[in-house]
C-alpha cells in the first residue's frame, strides 16, 4: 500500500526525531510524537491517536510521520 | 451504562461488539481483542475500502515474529458501548483486531472457562463508584 510520504519526508521525519530526542526522552518518555516533514513542527500526547488528531486539525492537507518516544517503533502488533 | 455485547467464540478468539464509523459507511462488527497489539485497530483491506478511513501518515510497527514495517496509517471512528473515539488503524490480516489504545477507556474481565467476557466502560464505573460513595455518606455509612 502506498505511503504517500515520500523516502526523503520519511528521512527529514527521522532526522527531526533525532534533534528532539534529547529533550523529549526525558521529558515525555512512552508518549507519542508526531512529525510533520515539511514544517517540522511536531505534536505530543499520551496516545498516538490524539497526537494524529491535533497535528491533522492544524495541517489537514498533510500526513505525518509517528513515533514511540524512548521505543524502537511506534507500535507492536 | 451501555451494555458491550462480548464473549468468546468457538476458536478462542475473544470478540466484541463495536461499531466502526468510516468516512463513507457505519458497520457493527464483533472484533477479535488483540491485547498484543499496541495500537488501535488492524483492518481487512476489503473493510477500509467500503467504510472509508482518513489518512494520516505513516508509523513503524514491529511484528509479532520480529520484523519491523512502515505501514500507511489511518484514523477512524469507533463506538464501543456509548463512547465515541478516534483510534489509530492499520490495514492488514484478514481480520478485525481492536488493540490495546482502543481498548483505553475499558476495563475487561475474560472467564475463559466460561467463555464469559465483561468489558465496561471504566468512566461509568467511576462515575458509579463516586455516587455510591456519596450516597453511603449521606445515609452515614462512612
Amino acid at each position: 500500500m502506498d505511503l504517500d510520504l515520500s523516502p526523503k519526508q520519511i528521512a527529514e521525519a527521522n532526522e527531526q526525531y533525532q534533534r528532539l530526542k534529547p529533550t523529549v526522552e526525558v521529558k515525555y518518555p512512552g508518549q507519542f510524537i508526531v512529525i510533520d516533514p515539511i514544517s517540522k513542527e511536531y505534536w505530543i500526547a499520551p496516545f498516538l491517536a490524539d497526537a494524529f488528531r491535533i497535528a491533522k486539525n492544524a495541517y489537514p492537507e498533510r500526513l505525518f510521520y509517528s513515533f514511540k518516544i524512548g521505543s524502537e517503533s511506534t507500535m507492536r502488533g | 451504562m451501555v451494555a458491550i455485547v462480548s464473549g468468546v467464540d468457538s476458536e478462542n478468539n475473544v470478540r466484541m461488539e463495536v461499531e466502526l464509523q468510516g468516512l463513507y459507511k457505519t458497520v457493527p462488527y464483533g472484533a477479535v481483542i488483540d491485547t498484543g497489539f499496541t495500537g488501535g485497530l488492524v483492518l481487512p483491506v476489503f473493510i477500509a475500502v467500503d467504510i472509508g478511513l482518513e489518512k494520516v501518515g505513516a508509523s513503524t510497527i514491529i511484528l509479532a515474529d520480529g520484523s519491523m514495517m512502515t505501514l500507511p496509517t489511518f484514523l477512524c471512528k469507533i463506538k464501543i458501548g456509548s463512547r465515541l473515539s478516534d483510534v489509530v488503524t492499520i490495514i492488514m490480516g484478514s481480520e478485525i483486531l481492536i488493540g490495546m489504545e482502543a481498548l483505553k477507556n475499558h476495563r475487561i474481565c475474560i472467564s475463559p472457562g466460561t467463555g464469559n467476557v465483561v468489558v465496561e466502560d471504566a468512566a461509568s464505573i467511576e462515575d458509579y463508584r463516586r455516587l455510591n460513595e456519596s450516597l453511603q455518606r449521606l445515609v452515614g455509612d462512612i
